[in-house]
């Protein structure tokens, strides 16, 4: 089984988002807080959902880091944002996929999808 | 003759017949037969008549012969006894023998009496007494003779008589004594004697010693067979008594025997000196004539009119611009072709009055133009038929270029705005245009009295004097003064002076320019600029004033605050440059530039950076103003500080970001919950749940919608619309959109009508936004019709899409306004239709900024076609 991770401040879309992975199998794992990622030693994410703007914390700075990390570099990272302007900056950080909110669930289920299988 | 004479019965007679005849009779008788010169014979007392056969013809026919033969003389000669008597019986009495040559004789003959001539002798013969018994007349008839004769000397006499009459000298030289005969005339004229003969050298000597020589050369030559034997001189001979001149003209003419040596030289002399003087005298007269019209540079002509035949004087050829002279027609030729007309006007005036006169332009060789005038007087023989044409032609040019420029100049100052006048060193006026007039309310009449002084308020005698003199020096400086009309009204006036020439008369030329208007704007622009500066105080705008050819500025304190200069600063355009950030110079240099040359306004918002080292936004704005020849001087305008507006800006622009953030973060969550239920639902088997769930999600993209319009109008008032551009493949977005939105309703049909378009550089979202928002208003505009169609093509260089519906359309009034901010289909309707009036705008700006058009064309309650085109590619300068 597939784990995922969600890092979104908002609790009603990582509720939501729990719900739905949960629903079509998947092992979800999630937090508001950004700062929890980059301090991951184990129990890396088979792929991480990150929103870009979290409190105190700006998505893309920390998916650069992870993406220094030799850890977690490998982690296919999908940013997600309620603005469609930042896609480009997202790409630049290094993010693998982007999504806008509010976003469809079967686009969601359709990128997850085609990371996991990538990697 | 000797037949009739023995046939004739003699006894009759005196003396009886032949036998009883004494011998000296019958030897008389035989010689007279004998003999072949006509004789005739008298004997006997009553004189017998005999007569030979060579005297038979002048007896004519039907005459004397032959009845009268053998009659006496007195019944012979019946007619002319009277005459002969005398005679016969003259040579009877022992007078002897007589001779007597053309006498007279007639008698009667040929039917008539006719005139006879005869030379004749009477001889007496002696009979044997030793007495004359008879006479014998040996005779002639000479009357053609005398008649030829006649004929001759009556010739002669005409021919003396015409000679006299022409005044003419004749003289008949013998080239072989070199002696010459002549008339009366010929020796009075040499002062010769009345000799018949005259030495030849005597009258050469006679001659004029500078004539002799060559007299005596022509006539020499005259005398050879090769001149042709022709002579004709003229001389001079001066009368030896009285030692008057007079000139003659000699012809004659030689004649030649078979050796060629002259034999006879005669010939006429006429006095020519009358036509001498008089031809010397016309050509003194010419000569001075000539002298006297090149003095006054006038070019003489003398035309013949019967052979076209030109002379003319060397002034007249140089107004021609010939050095040598031509002819008639080359002359003609150099007329300019437009006075052609002219001159043949004058000339057929000129033919019938006598009098020739008319301007015209001549071209010399090398094309300058030369206007002359032309004055001649007509000569008429005496059948009034006009023979020559004498008259005098002079170059006006120069006065026909000074009537020109004079004439331009009247018409340009008589349709001048302002005022000219020309002034004498009197102050008084010699010439005021219409404008002038008129401004000052006189008519012509009137204005011939004016004086400077009657119309200068600021008039003052010693100032014009002064002006008047250094005027015609230097270059015065223009001033201004006060003028008076004529109706006693004040206006102020600009004037520029120069003093000038004219006809060697020292003038002052001026120009007053009526200023009441420039008075009046200069001042309302004074109360103005103060308005204008309170007005700025007031809202704490800095003005300035930038020349734009130095640089230099002039600005309010206000403005130099708003750069946080002091007051005291200097502040000009390169120290501006200096403070502006980099980023944004060249564009602040571009917007100037740019508004200078289209003559708009120019306007802009840059950063700063103050002395203390803090950035602030200014806002600035300005206008050009320009000279007569459209440069621009000036760069006039505003400046405000607007760093907090822009901070302001900032913080709602961040607000919206972080607004349209929140917003969208509770209807993730929500749309989510949704999509799970609907999941779960479908997965149940609750297919109407799931449907009512659908619903939601439907409408809470709606929401989402909405919220993204409200994002994006706030976008770009704040120009912070940004694009996204990648290639892609157009009509698979347009596809792929309509597939989307038809899944959105039942009632409409949305058909495609695409046409290749290939690849485009754009921003894939923002144009599925465009054509989701056309195609939504087609459906919703559509409440009674089903059909959408949405078509694309490729044009040039630009992909064209249309979305065409069968709704309600749009009026042509508010087709214009349809993509204004906030524009909502207005009327009854108007709350039935939802939506925030946001769309089309968006679409709008999306397009334009884009680079493309969008634009509607519709007809109300038939249905609208909406179009939008893009460049394929990127345009060169993206508007940001």
């Amino acid at each position: 089984m597939k784990k995922i991770m969600i890092a979104d401040d908002d609790p009603g879309i990582v509720d939501a988002v729990e719900i739905i992975l949960d629903f079509e199998g998947y092992q979800v794992s999630s937090t508001v807080n950004g700062a929890t990622l980059l301090d991951m030693q184990t129990e890396f994410p088979d792929l991480l959902l990150l929103d870009i703007w979290m409190s105190g914390f700006d998505g893309r700075d920390i998916c650069r880091e992870l993406k220094h990390k030799q850890s977690t570099c490998s982690i296919p990272i999908i940013m997600i944002s309620a603005s469609r302007d930042i896609e480009r900056s997202a790409y630049e950080a290094g993010a693998d996929d982007f999504l806008a909110k509010p976003f469809e669930i079967e686009d969601l289920l359709g990128k997850i999808k085609k990371h996991l299988k990538d990697n | 003759m000797g037949a009739l004479i023995r046939a004739h019965d003699w006894s009759q007679t005196s003396l009886g017949s032949p036998d009883q005849w004494p011998v000296s009779l019958r030897t008389t008788i035989g010689i007279v037969l004998n003999t072949r010169f006509p004789m005739f014979l008298y004997w006997g007392p009553d004189l017998v008549c005999f007569y030979n056969d060579a005297y038979r013809p002048s007896l004519g026919i039907n005459g004397k012969h032959p009845t009268l033969l053998g009659k006496p003389a007195k019944v012979f000669w019946a007619e002319i006894w009277h005459i002969l008597e005398p005679m016969i019986n003259q040579v009877l009495s022992g007078g002897g023998a007589t001779w007597s040559e053309d006498q007279l004789i007639p008698f009667y003959r040929n039917g008539t009496i006719e005139d006879i001539y005869w030379t004749f002798s009477y001889s007496p013969v002696i009979d044997e007494e030793g007495h004359p018994s008879g006479i014998i007349v040996a005779c002639s008839e000479t009357t053609e003779k005398v008649h030829t004769f006649n004929k001759i000397k009556d010739s002669k006499n005409e021919l003396e008589f015409a000679i006299d009459a022409a005044e003419l000298a004749t003289w008949d030289l013998n080239p072989q004594t070199n002696k010459f005969i002549g008339n009366e005339r010929i020796k009075h004229w040499f002062g010769l004697n009345g000799d018949d003969d005259v030495e030849l050298s005597d009258a050469i000597n006679t001659i004029a010693p500078n004539d002799r020589d060559r007299v005596s050369k022509a006539i020499l030559n005259a005398l050879q067979p090769a001149s042709g034997g022709k002579y004709d001189i003229e001389y001079t001979i001066i009368d030896p008594h009285t030692q008057a001149e007079r000139v003659v003209r000699a012809k004659g003419k030689a004649q030649y025997n078979e050796e060629g040596v002259a034999l006879r030289f005669n010939g006429t002399l006429q006095d020519i000196t009358e036509e001498v003087i008089a031809r010397r005298k016309i050509e003194d007269a010419e000569e001075r004539a000539r002298l006297a019209l090149d003095a006054a540079e006038m070019g003489a002509f003398d035309l013949n009119l019967t052979n076209g035949n030109t002379v003319t004087s060397p002034r007249f050829n140089a107004i021609f611009g010939q050095d040598e002279p031509s002819n008639h027609s080359k002359y003609l030729a150099k007329l300019h072709p437009d006075d052609r007309y002219t001159r043949e006007r004058a000339y057929a005036q000129g033919l019938k009055t006598g009098s020739l006169y008319y301007t015209a332009r001549v071209v010399w060789e090398d094309s300058s133009i030369h206007w002359i005038e032309v004055e001649g007087k007509v000569y008429y023989d005496a059948a009034r038929k006009p023979v020559r044409l004498l008259g005098t032609v002079i170059d006006v040019t120069k006065q026909k270029d000074a009537e020109e420029e004079l004439a331009r100049f009247k018409f340009m100052a008589d349709n001048a705005s302002d005022m000219f006048m020309l002034t004498c060193a009197n102050g008084v006026f010699d010439y005021l245009n219409q404008e002038a007039l008129k401004q000052l309310g006189y008519t012509a009449e009137e204005a011939a009295t004016l004086t400077l002084k009657d119309i200068d308020v600021q008039y003052d005698q010693d100032v014009f004097n002064q002006s008047f003199l250094l005027a015609q020096k230097e270059v015065i400086s223009q001033f201004e003064t006060i003028y008076r009309r004529k109706d006693g009204s004040v206006y102020p006036v600009e004037i520029n002076m120069v003093g000038l020439i004219l006809a060697e008369m020292p003038y002052l030329f001026a120009v007053a320019r009526d200023i009441t208007e420039r008075k009046k704007a200069r001042e309302e622009r004074v109360k103005t600029n103060q308005r204008l500066e309170i007005a700025l105080e007031a809202g704490r705008l800095g003005s300035y004033e930038l020349e734009l050819a130095t640089g230099l500025m002039t600005c309010t304190p206000q403005c130099k605050a708003n750069y946080g200069l002091d007051a005291s600063a200097t502040f000009n355009f390169a120290d501006l440059m200096a403070v502006i950030q980099p980023d944004y110079r060249d564009m602040v240099k571009q917007k100037v530039t740019a508004a200078v040359e289209t003559h708009s306004v120019y306007s802009t918002e840059y950063q700063v950076k103050w002395p203390n080292g803090t950035i602030h936004w200014v806002s600035a704005s300005g206008k050009a103003s320009y000279d007569e020849n459209d440069k621009a001087i000036l760069m006039v305008g505003v400046t405000i500080d607007i760093t907090e507006q822009k901070l302001l800006q900032q913080q709602k622009d961040e607000f919206i970001g972080i607004a349209s953030h929140e917003l969208k973060t509770p209807v993730t969550s929500i749309k989510a919950y949704t999509q799970v239920l609907e999941r779960i639902l479908t997965k149940k088997g609750d297919t109407q749940e799931a449907g009512m769930i659908q619903k939601m999600d439907a409408q809470l993209n709606r929401l989402t919608s909405l919220i993204a319009d409200l994002l994006d109008v706030t976008k770009i008032n704040s120009g912070r619309l940004q694009f996204n551009y990648t290639w892609f493949d157009f009509n698979e977005l347009i596809t792929e959109v309509v597939e989307d939105l038809q899944r959105t309703t039942q009632k409409h049909t949305l058909t495609e009508d695409m046409k290749p378009t290939g690849k485009v550089y754009a921003d894939k979202d923002r144009v599925s936004q465009v054509l989701v928002n056309l195609i939504t208003n087609a459906i919703k505009y559509s409440p009674h019709s089903k059909d959408i169609i949405i078509g694309t093509r490729l044009n040039n260089e630009e992909v064209v899409v249309s979305v065409k519906d069968f709704g309600i359309g749009i009026s042509k009034e508010k087709q214009q306004r349809v993509f204004e901010q906030f524009y909502r289909v207005s009327g009854e309707k108007q709350h039935t239709f939802p939506g925030l009036g946001l769309g089309l705008y968006i679409s709008s700006e999306i397009i334009k900024r884009e680079g493309g058009r969008i634009w509607v064309d519709s007809e109300e309650g038939k249905g609208s076609v909406f179009y939008f085109s893009l460049p394929v590619n990127r345009p060169a300068n993206n508007i940001g």
